[in-house]
């Protein structure tokens, strides 16, 4: 099962391609790590979010909580970007634990 | 000089024991060292193409944005979020997993291709336009993508964990283990040798009394 969380356009747009759990956010008001943890427990194989989402601090330490919990490989966290465009990020998650694997940046 | 396992009595038992834990040791450290070069030859495999499919999935991404613009833009962000409703289904997945030295790394298998002809998204032709059906397409296929990326990304995290996890084995191993192990050694060695020459003095002084004795 796939789930999506995002900005009304993200949302509009996945569920045009059919996806079924969207949860929509207009604001970063709402409570998304509680979302996060609902789906983590329901047994969500994929949660897609919105960088600007995840980059929010409360979420950033939900989604590494989860992943550091998770016995299974499920649920796989994807960041995608929003209408904007990619975020510019301050720490690039990927490259981030290549320096740490191997000791070295590699591009 | 590393210090030396605590709670050993010198004796042969323990020089045994000891050189049989080295060797223990010595295996396990380069069994351990082939697993992580060949953990960080998999882990730098996929990272590259993780770079690929991020790419190739953000670029998907935002011409389905456009798409959806232009959509909302003809048809009204109303209408599109109400055909958006119409347009569910149920997306089936294989998921399972396969190992690499141990370490699991997902692999999400589509049953049908995602993108679906216009009939079957379940809206009607009336309320929809060109631009609808275009930007449901182009999300169809980000969606696909993102799924791809998804598998990658998961399994450039567990192997780098993984590779982590080998690496500090692999450091403790090498700089600590082993050398107190062979420190270890050393000291009992030394010591037996030690009270070898004390008993040795020990036993010329006892025969020089004896000797004294007898005469």
């Amino acid at each position: 099962m796939i789930a999506v969380i995002g900005d009304p356009e993200t949302a509009a747009g996945f569920r045009l391609a059919g996806v079924k759990e969207v949860y929509e956010y207009s604001d970063g008001r709402e409570d998304v790590a509680r979302v996060l943890d609902k789906l983590a427990k329901e047994e969500v194989a994929i949660i897609i979010i919105n960088e600007r989402l995840a980059a929010e601090a409360k979420n950033r330490d939900k989604i590494r909580e989860i992943n550091a919990k998770k016995r299974n490989v499920i649920p796989i966290i994807v960041e995608v970007p929003d209408k904007k465009g990619p975020m510019v990020k301050e720490v690039d998650e990927i490259g981030r634990l290549i320096k740490r694997a191997v000791g070295v940046a590699v591009k | 000089m590393p210090e030396i396992v605590e709670g050993v009595s010198p004796t042969r038992m323990e020089l045994l024991r000891l050189s049989r834990r080295e060797k223990l040791a010595e295996k396990g450290h380069d069994l351990l060292r082939e697993k992580r070069d060949a953990l960080i030859a998999e882990f730098l495999d996929v990272v590259s193409e993780v770079r690929d499919a991020r790419k190739e999935a953000e670029d998907k991404l935002k011409e389905a944005f456009d798409f959806l613009i232009v959509a909302q833009a003809l048809s009204g962000v109303e209408q599109v979020r109400q055909l958006s409703l119409m347009t569910s289904r149920e997306i089936e997945m294989d998921f399972s997993s396969r190992s690499i030295m141990g370490v699991h790394v997902p692999i999400l298998e589509l049953e049908n291709d995602l993108a679906r002809k216009v009939t079957e998204r379940g809206y009607g032709f009336m309320d929809s336009s060109a631009a609808v059906d275009r930007s449901a397409r182009s999300f169809e296929e980000a969606l696909e993508k993102i799924i791809k990326l998804a598998e990658l990304e998961e399994a450039v995290r567990n192997l780098a964990g993984e590779v982590e996890k080998t690496k500090r084995r692999v450091n403790a191993l090498e700089y600590i283990m082993i050398p107190r192990l062979k420190a270890t050694r050393k000291y009992i060695r030394m010591r037996l040798e030690e009270m070898e020459r004390e008993n040795f003095t020990r036993l010329k002084k006892i025969k020089a009394m004896l000797e004294r004795r007898e005469r």
